[in-house]
Formats: C-alpha cells, structure tokens, sequence
C-alpha cells in the first residue's frame, strides 16, 4: 500500500476505535447509549482530561512527559475555591470573584509547569522522574492550602460552565465542552501552522537535529510545560466547576487517563509523533468506553482493569508501529 | 560492493580547477592539543572553490579533530584560517554555519519523524510577524534546493524515516543548499549506502562543485577518493604529510603516506594447511531468511562470503549461532547435531560469531575494556567462584599488546576508544573464548587501514593454527586478498564455493546482483 494510505489509515485508526465502541455499546445498552442526555453528559465527562491533554500532547510529542498533571488539576480547584470563597466572603460580586480565582488558578498552575520545564530542561532530571516528584509536591500543596478538607464557596456560580444541560438550548451543549473544543483547535494551529509547533515535533523526534539546526532546546522545553501547565489550570478550572468544590483529593490518577488519550490518539510515547485532534478522539473514546461500562453496571474495579488494559494496548500497538518503520 | 569497478564514474583524470575559482578556505599552521595529547600539529592546506579536496588518514591522525575545528565545535590552540578571503574563527557550530560550512556527518542528522520539507528546512522557515509558517514560501525553497541536486522526485510530505539511506542523505544536502554553504565536509558518507546509492551521491557532489561550492571529503575507501577528488591531503599523527593531484596518485604511495611505513602488502598472506570439513550446513531455512544454504567449511580455510544489501547474511549468521530459530535444515559441527542451539551451546561446541554491529551487540560500550574482553570465559580466573582480578588483567594486557590496541587504561570503558580499537577487543573477546570455528562478521568494516592489516595477520595466523574462518564481508577485494575461498550470498539464496586464486571480480559481482 502507498505511503499516503498508510499515513491515512494510521491517523484514522483512533475515530475508528471511536466510532466501535459507541456502536459496540449501543448495541447493549440501548439507543437511550446515543441519545442527548448521555451524549451531552458524555461530552461534559470528558471535557477535563481534554483539555489536559491537549497540553500533555505537545509534552508528549517533544519527548517528555508529565506524570504530575492529576495533582495539579486538584491543586488549581482548590486554589480557585479559596480565592472565590474568600473574596465572595469579603462582599465581591459573583463575577467578578470567579474571575479573579480563575486567573489566579490558571497562574498557580502555569507556575507549576514552569517549575516542571525549569527542572527538566535546566536541571536536567528525566521527565519521569521530575513530574513524578512534582505529582507530590503540587498534591502536598494542594493538601496544605485546603487544609486536608474540601473547600465550598457557598455558590454555584460557576457551575453554569459544565452543566450537562446547557443554560441555553442554542449552545447545544454545555460552555465547557466549547472550551474544550477551543483550546484543542488552538493547540492544533500552533502544532500545526507555526515555526514553534514544528519544533515541538523536531525536539521529540531527534533533539540532536534540532540543536545543530540551531533551535533552542531548552527555552521551548520550558515553554512546553508551561503551556502544559496553564492548560492543565483551565481543566482543573472545569473541574472545579463540575464538582462545586475545591477538593484536594481530586482526580487523583487522572494523568494516566490524560496519557492514555494522548497514546491512544496516535502520539508516540518516544516523541516524534502524534496529533491533538487524535488526542480529542482518544478522550472521547476513553469517556465513552468508562460510560458504556457504568451504564452496563460492570464494577468499578473491573472499570479501572478495562481501562488499564486498554492503555497497554495503545503502547504495545505503538512499540509495534516504531519496530515496523525501524525495522524497514 | 566497494569495488571500484562498479562505478561507472570515470576516475578523475589530470585535473585542472575550474577557469574562475579561488581559495576558499586555506588553513594555515593549526594546532590542537588536549591536554598532552597533540592532535594537530601545525596542520596546512587549501581548499578551492568547484573542488573535490580528500581528507585521509588512519584513525587518530587528526582527520576529526581538524573538521571540528574548522566546524566551529571547539577553537585552534594555534595558526589561522580564511574562508573566502576573511579570517574564520567560529565561535560556535552555528556561527560556522552562517559563514557557509555544512558538515555531512556518517550518521544521518535528520528528525526521522518530521516530513522531508520540514527537516530541509529546519531552524530555517520563515514566519510572519506572530510565528506563522509562510507554507508556500518554504514549499519554493525546498522545491529549488531540490531541483539544484536534480532530484525533484524526491516527495516533500512523508516522513524521513520512510526514505533509503541515499535519498536521506539527499535530504541533508539540500539542507545545506537552503543555508547557502559555501563548503560541505563528508565524513565517511558512503559507509551505509549501497553502490547505486554511492554513485548517486557522487553525481551529486558533481553537481555541487558545478556550482563553485568546495567539498572536503573523508573516507576510509581509497577507491573512492581516487574516484570523487580533485586534490588530497593526507594527514598522519595531527600533521599534514602531502598534498597532491589525485589522479597522478596511485593506492600504496597513498596508503605509504598515512601509515608512514613502506606497505608490502595490504593483505598478509600466511600459509596454512586445509583440512577435512568441520562445519556443514544442509538446507538451512531460518524464518525468512536464509532460504535452503547449503554449505561446508573445511579446517583451517578461510572462507569468505560476499553480499550486497539485504542479502540476508546476517539471518544466517543469526541462524548457525543459535540467535534465531532454525526452521528447517541441519548444522552438524564435527560429527555434532544440534537442533535448537543457544549462543552458549555453540561456543561450548567451538563456535563463536563476532558481530558487525560493535556499537549495540558486539560490545558493552559502558563497560571497561577488560570487562569485555573476558566476558563468557572467566572460568580460567576463577577459584572457588571468586575472580582472580591480577590474573585477568595480565591476560588482558597481553592481547592488547598482540593487537596492537592503543589504550592507556584497561579500566575504561571500551565507548572511549576509535572503531578500529574497538573492533580489536571484540576480536580480543572472540579469541579468548578459543573457539575452532569463527564466525566473523564484517570484521574490518569502519576502522582505519591499520587496524585492517592487524584483523588480516590474525585472521591468516588463525587458520594457520588449524582454526577456521568464515570472513563474511561486502568488500570485495579484502575477501579476495584473504580468503581461500568464497561463496556469494544473493537473497538469502548461497552460491557454491569458488576458489579466489585467479576469480574474476565481475563473476563474483554479477552473482551477487542476481545477474550471472
């Protein structure tokens, strides 16, 4: 087969696996599986490890990797509940205070990834074993500022952002997914269409090429997980607002849901390649398949083991792919 | 594969520069030292504009300490030099670049993942004000280096690694055509291309001079240089010994300057006495390859096989070793059947197998140099399951001094010396283990020419022992120096044993490309 089939088939192979186990499931469950409300709910479900991996993709594909994006999801929705909390407390308006904490709470995690890239790229620690430290310390911190409770606000003034029924029928679904859907197309024009995306991928792919070839390694490593971070701020932001709360023990694991949508969608866990739409997919997928198995009442630990499995599937499926086109 | 015959470029006759060219680039009295260890030693020479300029000399003579200086990696101790009329002194590999040097390295210096546009383009695309790529410009930029090397058919979209080693390396060049080198340095390209692939690039280095760029180009293939150069330098131990046209250059006067001592010979012939077979193999089939070999090593003969790319020599190296499964067929050593062999049964049974990839499977490049060489036979030094150190390191350095290994430190790790040294404490390793039957797989591939010499007195001192050898290489002319015989190896199919004394290389070569 020509090299463009191959290409095509390799980039549609993630839609595929979607559209499989939509049917699959559909097929036990009932249409009830395909109709609005589980769709919108679905979609709204899905909308956190989106978004976060729309930043893990470009982690990804520049070779590195980021265990500690869980933490910082539950980091920011503890910090954006303290700063809503106390400002709403001290007379502020609803707007407004949610404002200010979800900036602050979007900053909070870009400084995390900041951290992340300075220690990566200048420290020179594995991404592994960096943001396997940083997924305590970022969880520790986010213990430490709630207090090891739960923060409540006392409103629901954000939770209009992922309400499975949207506030306006026109949106179709909820304003969350739409942000989803806006930080994915924004991550898709900068891989795709600037200078800087590109070196994402020439950086994963040989990084002595792209040294010689005059880029800077480390400035980009750095501004990689920054953007990593910022991005896993405004998921954490979403999450926050589908729980009404700060919760410190949150999405604890979540990383690995966020990387398995990234490897399922076709990115290459050493670098190179990949695409955040097939990240999108994979996070759809990963969001139907775990409501496919609530909705045919398998047990939440055979849920985990399915999932589970599913990821190694992905990374064996792309070990597989790098021996075929190495092997050549 | 490596003969010279096989190209059908007409070796460089008396040459004269091009009417307009200049100096390029003249180096003049360069020195380098590290430490104690002199590397270049007042080096001098001269490069013209639309010339093809040879770089030779073995291994440690200073051949890559002189084109890191001129690339900008670390800076001359001393002298100067000029590119193009101005002082060069290149404080970094990027500066050298925007002076206009492009180096062409062995290893290929691509983003395997990233389309053929992409990488020819690399850290060179233009963008708009907020970062955007300008797509079309740069599709015009590659599309004119492209058609600069007279390959247009070359496609733009696909990623790197779906390419051949020739057209990759096609890739790289036009890379250098979009930042307007003035000079490109080849370091060894030829060593993992085929001979179309070989002629392909030297059209192409045809093409470049046409164009005013000058070229300085580094081998270890002699026929080649005298094939593709205009002028050489040989360098020997960080000095600059002779300069000179090429093509009133014959191979030994070359070959007398790099080593510095008169060469009798290239390839040491040691008498030796052949035996009663030791080795048959009937109708051996591994999973693809080898298909149906049939073949019989008799003791104390040399026997070579020839190749030529994906020939399938490898699976059945593989195969007879015990590292790949056997379908069908059988291996007798001796009077010895072994239907599923390991790599350890066959070493017991006097077999051993040096590999050709000395970087990943032949050696332990982090481990120290003694470490490696007495890997799989320690059980001479042992007593009572402890190691005798004192014991081993004597044993060690008497094969470093038998080899001729230069190293100061057994205790290193082997990664820190040159190939050829390398190869020989692979070789070192191999004969430690005393085996009978020698598998030796492309044994004096990428080391200099005195390290070569080195493998073929050993080789020949082998069968003089009443050991046997399988010399399995895709040079041509070191296997009819050294071999008894030789059989050819074309898609996993052998064909019967010739006699070298007096073999024809085009028989050989139009069996081996499934011609004859």
């Amino acid at each position: 087969m020509t090299e463009r089939t191959k290409t095509l088939l390799e980039e549609l192979a993630p839609f595929a696996l979607l559209v499989l186990v939509i049917l699959f499931f559909t097929l036990l469950v009932g249409p009830s599986f395909v109709g609005l409300f589980n769709l919108r709910m679905v979609l709204v479900q899905s909308v956190v490890v989106m978004i976060a991996a729309a930043g893990a993709t470009m982690v990804i594909i520049n070779g590195g990797i980021d265990l500690s994006v869980g933490s910082l999801l539950a980091l920011t929705t503890v910090v954006v509940a303290l700063i809503d909390r106390e400002l709403l407390a001290a007379g502020w308006s609803a707007f407004p205070a949610g404002g200010l904490a979800v900036t602050t709470g979007i900053l909070v995690s870009m400084l995390c990834g900041l951290f992340n890239g300075l220690s990566i790229a200048l420290l020179r620690v594995s991404p592994f074993i960096t943001t396997l430290g940083t997924l305590w310390i970022f969880r520790g911190i986010a213990l430490w500022l709630s207090g090891n409770a739960t923060v409540e606000t006392g409103s629901r003034d954000m939770a209009w952002l992922m309400e499975i029924t949207p506030v306006y029928d026109w949106l179709i679904v909820s304003p969350g997914v739409w942000f989803g859907v806006l930080v994915i197309g924004m991550t898709f024009i900068l891989l795709t269409w600037t200078a800087f995306g590109r070196y994402v991928y020439a950086i994963g792919s040989n990084e002595a090429t792209a040294r010689l070839s005059g880029i800077r390694v480390e400035r980009h490593k750095i501004l990689i997980y920054t953007l990593a971070g910022m991005m896993a701020g405004i998921a954490g932001v979403m999450l926050f607002s589908y729980q009404n709360q700060g919760d410190p023990t949150a999405a604890f694991g979540k990383e690995l849901y966020v990387i398995a949508a990234v490897v399922i969608g076709g990115a290459s866990l050493s670098g190179g390649r990949g695409t955040v739409l097939g990240s999108f997919v994979g996070a759809l997928f990963i969001q139907f398949l775990e409501q496919g198995l609530i909705h045919t009442r398998v047990d939440d630990h055979f849920q985990k083991m399915i999932i589970g499995a599913f990821l190694i599937l992905a990374i064996a499926l792309d070990r597989y792919r790098q021996s075929k086109v190495d092997g050549d | 594969m490596k003969n010279s015959d096989s190209f059908n470029l007409k070796p460089a006759t008396s040459y004269q520069p091009p009417a307009n060219s200049h100096v390029l680039l003249s180096i003049r009295q360069v020195t380098k030292c590290f430490g104690a260890t002199i590397a270049l030693q007042e080096a001098d020479f001269e490069v013209r504009s639309g010339e093809v300029h040879a770089l030779i000399g073995e291994n440690g003579a200073g051949k890559s300490t002189l084109v890191k200086v001129l690339a900008g990696v670390f800076p001359p101790d001393a002298g100067e030099m000029i590119l193009d009329g101005r002082s060069y002194r290149p404080a970094t590999p990027a500066k050298a670049q925007d002076r206009g040097i492009a180096m062409i390295y062995q290893e290929r210096n691509l983003a395997p993942d990233l389309s053929v546009e992409a990488n020819i383009m690399l850290g060179l695309e233009p963008t708009n004000r907020l970062g955007f790529l300008k797509k079309d410009h740069i599709r015009q930029q590659v599309g004119q280096a492209l058609a600069a090397l007279n390959h247009t058919d070359i496609p733009l979209d696909i990623p790197v690694r779906r390419l051949g080693a020739g057209q990759q390396q096609l890739v790289e060049i036009a890379k250098t055509l979009v930042t307007d080198a003035r000079l490109i340095v080849f370091d060894e390209p030829t060593s993992s291309l085929s001979s179309k692939d070989a002629e392909q690039l030297f059209s192409t280095i045809t093409r470049l001079k046409e164009k005013g760029l000058g070229i300085i180009y580094i081998s270890h293939f002699l026929e080649e240089i005298k094939t593709i150069s205009d002028c050489y330098t040989i360098l020997r131990d960080g000095r600059t010994v002779k300069t000179g046209q090429t093509a009133a250059a014959d191979l030994s006067s070359l070959i007398t300057g790099m080593t510095g001592r008169p060469v009798e010979t290239l390839y040491p012939r040691i008498p030796h006495d052949i035996g009663p077979p030791v080795l048959k193999l009937h109708g051996l089939t591994g999973r693809r390859l080898p298909a149906n070999v049939d073949l019989e090593l008799w003791r104390g003969e040399i026997m070579g096989l020839f190749w030529l790319v994906g020939a399938g020599r490898t699976e059945l190296l593989r195969a007879l070793y015990g590292l790949d499964p056997i379908k069908t067929g059988r291996v007798t050593i001796g009077t010895l059947q072994d239907p599923a062999p390991m790599p350890n049964d066959r070493i017991r049974q006097g077999l051993g197998m040096l590999s050709e990839d000395r970087h990943h499977e032949g050696l332990a490049q982090d481990q120290s140099i003694e470490d490696n060489m007495m890997y799989g036979r320690m059980a001479p030094f042992t007593r009572y399951g402890l190691l005798g150190r004192r014991e081993m390191k004597k044993r060690v350095n008497n094969w470093v001094k038998k080899m001729h290994i230069r190293v100061r430190d057994i205790g290193r790790p082997v990664r820190h010396l040159s190939g050829g040294n390398q190869q020989k404490v692979a070789m070192a390793r191999l004969l430690h283990w005393d085996v009978d039957i020698l598998l030796l797989d492309e044994p004096t591939r990428g080391i200099d020419i005195a390290s070569k010499t080195v493998m073929y007195q050993l080789i020949g001192e082998l069968a003089a022992q009443g050991k046997t050898v399988l010399f399995v290489s895709s040079y041509l002319s070191e296997l009819l120096g050294v071999c008894d015989r030789i059989s050819v190896m074309h898609r996993g199919i052998l064909s019967p044993p010739m006699d070298t004394d007096g073999l024809d290389e085009h028989r050989v070569m139009s069996i081996a490309t499934g011609v004859g």
